[in-house]
Formats: C-alpha cells, sequence, structure tokens
C-alpha cells in the first residue's frame, strides 16, 4: 500500500467518523446535513483510497456493493426507526454476501442469507414489531455514547485496516485464488479429504456441460470445518446448546391461574387481563 | 446474434424469460384450476361465463387487477407498504433460476438456430444458472420471502394484518428448519448440491428418492405446504379470523402481486419436491425420457413431463386445501417443533449414519431406517395422551378454571 493511499484511507476515516457522529440521532440538534456532508466526503476519499490500493476490487460491482453496503450500515445505526434500521441491516447482508459472490466464496454467501437474513433477522423484525406496538420509544432517538462509540470503531478499524495492509503487502495471488481460498485448499490436500467427499471427487460427471465442482467451496469448507477448525466447531455448538438451554430456563415462567383476579378487577378493567385458556 | 443464442448464456436468457412468462400465465390459470377445484370438492360448477368452460376468466381477473385504483390508505407506512409486494415479486421472480427443467440440450438439433453445429458439438443445461451451491441458493431466496408478508402486514399499521404476519413470521421460522433438514437427507444420499445432479443421478438409476426415503419426502411436502402459506397453514391470512391477515389493506395490482408470490411459490416448491424426490423430468420405460436423449423433441417432452408432474403436485396441494380445516395456532407450533423437527433430525442423522457405512443408495436400508424413525415417532405420540393437533394437556380448560375463580369467590 502506497503512503498516498495510506493517507486517503486516514483522511476517509475521520471524514467519516466525524460525519457519523453528527448523523447519529439526537433529538436536540435534528438532522445534520452537515454531518451528511461531511461523510459523503469521506466515502469520496474512500472511494479514492480504494482506486489507489487498485488490486482490492473486480471491477465496477465491487465499488456499487461496497457502497451500498457501507451507506446501510451507516443508515442501520443512524435510522430513528428500528424496523427500518433491521431492514438496512439486511440490505447489509445482502450486499455483503454478493461481496462473497464476486469472490467465489458461494457457500459463504449462501450461508449469510439464510442464517442472517433469513433467520436472524427476521427474528430481530418479530420483536421489534411486537415491543414497537405503541410507537417509538425515547430511547430510540438518542444515540447512547455516540462519541465513545465512534472511538471504539476507530480502534476497530484501525486494528482491521492493520492486518488488511499486511495482508496486502504479503498478497501473492499467483495461483488467481484468494487467500482464504487458497488456505481452505490446503487444508484439504493436507489433510487427505475425508472419506465421504474423496469418493464424491472420484465420481466422474456425467455431464460435460457443467464443470464438476472442483474444490467446489461448499466441499472445502466441509473439509476445513470437520478437520482443523473441529474443536471450535464443536465448542461453538456447545456454546449454543448452552445459551438455548440458559434461555428456556430464563424465559420458563409458572404462569399463575388466578381467574379470581380478573373477577375482582374493578369496572371497566373486568375483561382485560383474559387468562390462557 | 443466431449463435449467441445457442450458448448457454444466451441460452439461459431466453430459459429465464420464457419460464418466467410461463409460471406468470400458470400462476394466472392456477387460480382458475383452485377454484374448479373447490367447485368439484364442493359439489358446484365453478367459474364457467367467461369463454368456453370458463377459461377466459383469469384474464377478467387480472385485468380487474391492473385497472383497479391502486389506493394507498392514509394511516399506513408508506415506503415499507408499497416495498412489501415488491419483495413478494422479486422472490418469486428469481427462485425459480436454479430448477433444472430438462436435463441436456445437444444444440445442433435446434432447428434453424442450431443448424450449423455439429451433432454433439455444444450441449447446453435446461437450467438458467447452474450454481455449486445449488440448492442452497433455492433456501436462501425463499427465507427472504417472509419480508414480504411480514412487512405487508407491518407497515398496514392495523391489529388484524399484524397478527397475520406475527403468525406467517412464526411459522416460516419453524418450517424452515424441517424443511432444511429433509433436504439435507437428499443431499447426503445425491452426494450433491446441484439439483441437475440430483434429477439426472435419479434418472440414471431409474429409483426416485420418494423410493428410498418416502418420509423425508412427506415432510418436506408438509414443510412446503406452510412454507407457501397454504392451507392448512394459512394463518397468516385466515379469512374467518382475520379478515385477510396480511393484505387486509392492500388492493388492486399490489394485493395482485402478493397474490402472484403464493401462487409462484406453490410452483417452485413444488418443483422443488419434483426435483428432490419425485425424479425430475424422468419416467420409466420412455426412451425420450432418458440421460441420452438430448435432441430439442426429448428436452421439450422432459419439461412437459416435469410441468405435468408439478401440476399434479399443485393438484395435491388444492386438494388439501378444500378437504382440510385450518391449524389453531398452538397445534401449527407443536407440529412443527415437537413432531416435524424431531423426526426430520432423526432421519438427517440416520442418513449421516448410512452415509458412513456406504449404504446410503441401498433403498433396503434406507426404508427400514424410515420405518424405525417413524415407528419411533408414533411410539413417543401414543404415549402422550392427546395427538399432536389435539388440546394441548398442560392447558386447563376455560370451563374447569372458570369453575375454580367462582368457588374462590364465593368462600
Amino acid at each position: 500500500m502506497t503512503p498516498a493511499a495510506l493517507y486517503t484511507l486516514y483522511a476517509a476515516f475521520v471524514l467519516g467518523g466525524t460525519g457519523l457522529y453528527f448523523l447519529l440521532p439526537n433529538p436536540d440538534r435534528g438532522k445534520s446535513l452537515a454531518g451528511a456532508a461531511v461523510g459523503a466526503l469521506g466515502l469520496v476519499a474512500l472511494i479514492v483510497a480504494w482506486a489507489l490500493v487498485g488490486e482490492a476490487g473486480t471491477g465496477a460491482a465491487f465499488y456499487v456493493l461496497g457502497l451500498v453496503a457501507l451507506l446501510c450500515t451507516v443508515r442501520v445505526i443512524t435510522h430513528p426507526k428500528p424496523v427500518y434500521s433491521a431492514l438496512y441491516f439486511v440490505l447489509t447482508v445482502l450486499a455483503v454476501a454478493a461481496l462473497c459472490v464476486l469472490q467465489g466464496a458461494e457457500f459463504l454467501a449462501a450461508a449469510l442469507v439464510i442464517i442472517y437474513a433469513g433467520a436472524i433477522l427476521v427474528t430481530y423484525v418479530f420483536v421489534i414489531m411486537l415491543a414497537q406496538q405503541s410507537g417509538p420509544s425515547s430511547v430510540d432517538r438518542r444515540s447512547r455514547e455516540p462519541f465513545l462509540s465512534v472511538c471504539a470503531g476507530f480502534v476497530t478499524m484501525a486494528v482491521i485496516t492493520a492486518h488488511a495492509s499486511k495482508a496486502l503487502e504479503s498478497n501473492d495471488q499467483a495461483a488467481g485464488l484468494t487467500r482464504a481460498e487458497a488456505r481452505l485448499a490446503s487444508v484439504v490436500t493436507e489433510s487427505g479429504a475425508p472419506a465421504g467427499l474423496a469418493e464424491d471427487e472420484a465420481k466422474p460427471s456425467d455431464d460435460g456441460a457443467n464443470p464438476p465442482a472442483v474444490a467446489g467451496n461448499a466441499m472445502a469448507m466441509g473439509g476445513a470445518v470437520m478437520t482443523r477448525y473441529m474443536v471450535a466447531l464443536q465448542l461453538s455448538g456447545l456454546l449454543l446448546l448452552i445459551a438455548m438451554v440458559g434461555a428456556v430456563a430464563m424465559s420458563r415462567k409458572r404462569v399463575p391461574q388466578e381467574g379470581a383476579v380478573a373477577l375482582r378487577a374493578p369496572l371497566g378493567q373486568a375483561g382485560r387481563e383474559v387468562p390462557p385458556y | 446474434m443466431k449463435d449467441f443464442l445457442v450458448t448457454q448464456f444466451g441460452f439461459s436468457l431466453v430459459l429465464a424469460a420464457l419460464v418466467f412468462a410461463v409460471i406468470q400465465g400458470a400462476v394466472a390459470y392456477c387460480i382458475y384450476y383452485e377454484r374448479k377445484i373447490a367447485a368439484w370438492t364442493q359439489d358446484r360448477y365453478g367459474p364457467n361465463r367467461a369463454g368456453p368452460l370458463g377459461l377466459l376468466q383469469p384474464i377478467a381477473d387480472g385485468l380487474k387487477f391492473v385497472f383497479k385504483e391502486d389506493y394507498i390508505p392514509g394511516h399506513v407506512d408508506k415506503v415499507l407498504f408499497v416495498l412489501a409486494p415488491g419483495i413478494m415479486f422479486v422472490v418469486c421472480g428469481i427462485g425459480f433460476l436454479i430448477l433444472p427443467w430438462g436435463g441436456q440440450l445437444d444444440a445442433s438439433t435446434i432447428p434453424w438456430l442450431g443448424s450449423h453445429l455439429q451433432p454433439g458439438e455444444r450441449m447446453l443445461s435446461v437450467q438458467v444458472v447452474s450454481l455449486n451451491v445449488g440448492i442452497l441458493y433455492l433456501l436462501a431466496v425463499m427465507s427472504m420471502s417472509v419480508y414480504g408478508v411480514v412487512l405487508g402486514g407491518w407497515s398496514s399499521n392495523n391489529k388484524y394484518s399484524f397478527y397475520g404476519a406475527m403468525r406467517a413470521c412464526a411459522q416460516m421460522l419453524a418450517y424452515e428448519i424441517p424443511m432444511g433438514l429433509t433436504i439435507l437427507v437428499v443431499v447426503l444420499t445425491m452426494g450433491t448440491l446441484r439439483l441437475e445432479e440430483i434429477a439426472a443421478e435419479q434418472a440414471a438409476s431409474g429409483v426416485w428418492n420418494v423410493f428410498r426415503h418416502p418420509l423425508a419426502a412427506l415432510i418436506l411436502f408438509i414443510t412446503a405446504l406452510a412454507e407457501a402459506n397454504r392451507a392448512p397453514f394459512d394463518l397468516a391470512e385466515a379469512e374467518q379470523e382475520l379478515v385477510g391477515g396480511y393484505h387486509t389493506e392492500y388492493g388492486a395490482l399490489k394485493f395482485g402481486l402478493f397474490f402472484l408470490g403464493e401462487y409462484a411459490s406453490m410452483i417452485t416448491t413444488s418443483a422443488l419436491v419434483v426435483v428432490l424426490f419425485l425424479g425430475g423430468w424422468h419416467v420409466w420405460f420412455v426412451p425420450a425420457l432418458t440421460m441420452e436423449a438430448t435432441s430439442i423433441w426429448a428436452v421439450l417432452a422432459k419439461m412437459t413431463v416435469m410441468a405435468g408432474k408439478v401440476a399434479i403436485l399443485i393438484f395435491v396441494y388444492m386438494w388439501v386445501r378444500w378437504s382440510l380445516p385450518r391449524f389453531r395456532f398452538d397445534q401449527l407450533m407443536r407440529l412443527a417443533w415437537k413432531s416435524l423437527v424431531p423426526m426430520s433430525l432423526g432421519l438427517f442423522a440416520a442418513a449421516a449414519g448410512l452415509l458412513y457405512f456406504g449404504l446410503h443408495r441401498s433403498i433396503p436400508a434406507c426404508l427400514a431406517v424410515n420405518a424405525v424413525v417413524l415407528a419411533g415417532a408414533v411410539a413417543v405420540a401414543s404415549r402422550g395422551r392427546t395427538p399432536i393437533t389435539g388440546r394441548q394437556a398442560n392447558l386447563r380448560r376455560r370451563t374447569d378454571m372458570n369453575d375454580v375463580s367462582l368457588a374462590e369467590v364465593r368462600t
């Protein structure tokens, strides 16, 4: 990464962060056009930085999808209505999934959409809609600690950018594979594919037009997850199980079955509380 | 231009446009089909005024949708209100792209367009796109369709619509799990995620997956009914309780788009069941319907067979709708979580076990596994006091409760 690109990137972060600070919802200030302008400048700087780095993208689609993802992410945290925030989150996930497809990581893209957009965010929307029946709450109109969170965002970005720039420096794209895919492929070949997979790979594809999925990334992911990352996989499964047991334990309450209370309620309140069945 | 149309890309474009148009038309006639089946079930005539046998009725209905006033009520969230039918339409428009309609096509047999090609020189896949994640794409697209329903219901700012949206949301989340698990059973058996390979292997061996895993096929069909919001799972629109459910406030073309989405997702899900379990375009003992037959006429025959199988499944959808009463919501949830999820989990684990022992293609072993899972489920169910669709045991009857409370008040 050239110094010019690096400083443009810094400028983009500072401008973007400042813009974001002013865009975060705050009822005392109202809508901040200046914040939006500064943020837009930051985006322009970011595009310039991308163009200077050059090799990160794969043409116009990358820039468009990247911009969509970024703008939607900003709207996730700046939109005052939670339902819209969740929907912008869905859009972000879709844009990121499309970026994954551009990088040839189709399995990751499909998993992102199925799990995040299709399941987790539907649950979010569900909860938000249930919770928001009496209009938006005051908590949603004022962001909590906007300055500190922008600073925390800076630190996170610094860590990620440091790693990314290191990766860019040692980037060898000889095989035309992305680094992650090269690593996955090496995992599969090192450890030898599991028995079932080897059998399927040996089986010749019966049609000529569709090339067989050589190191198709679903297979590579499967191989990596079941060999090198086996412990991590099992641990995360266990963690989810514990979380589920905890959630059941916390949410399970004995419903008090006292119809008498409802009958004794003052006039006008009677019948409001319907006992379950 | 002439050569472009017989490359895979050009052919895919033509096929996408063709299938999209056919599905739009099929949706209109599905509604006619549904009304006729409803009529036969209830011993009536059904639509018989517009055109011969009422065949012009769907066209009249479609024109009515287009020409009605496109009214947006004042109390709705306008952006999402307009967006919701759009989401529904887009989702139903891109889901079918992955479906294989007719195996391989030898481009040289296409009249005029392929005349300059040698036989076997260029093989086209009769499928719009072939992704190596195959079926996961369809699952991803189908999981997005819930947003159309949920946003439609929420943005209408109406309690009935909102209840419909809530029900649809919980239902789709619950039924996606057994659906995904039964699809994984097929993936384990076939060893591929590509739908065209799954169809081709069933055709090559002549053994449809339904003969290996009938229970999985049944569960997939039930979840497909639920995902398409069809009776007995149509709690999201339940006319008798919720006026019209999530589309109470919709009219004209926007309502038409919701309707289109429902019927198009019926077509897509039944095509999915056909490809996964019913052999796709394959029928036994017909030479035109084998892997080797790749001429344009054979492909057209295969597409017809596939469409016929889809039509039969859609008939079953409608037959179910006009025969069975709707589930109550707690029954719906218990059916998903207490019966379909454990059974499909059991099937999935068993299929993985069969794969480990190399028995995943053996029909007796697969059938035995299905029988064991079914017997286990029946055993557990018979130990419970009520069937899964009955009243939940720990809920007390309202009359009992009233008695208790009255007694308490008296003392």
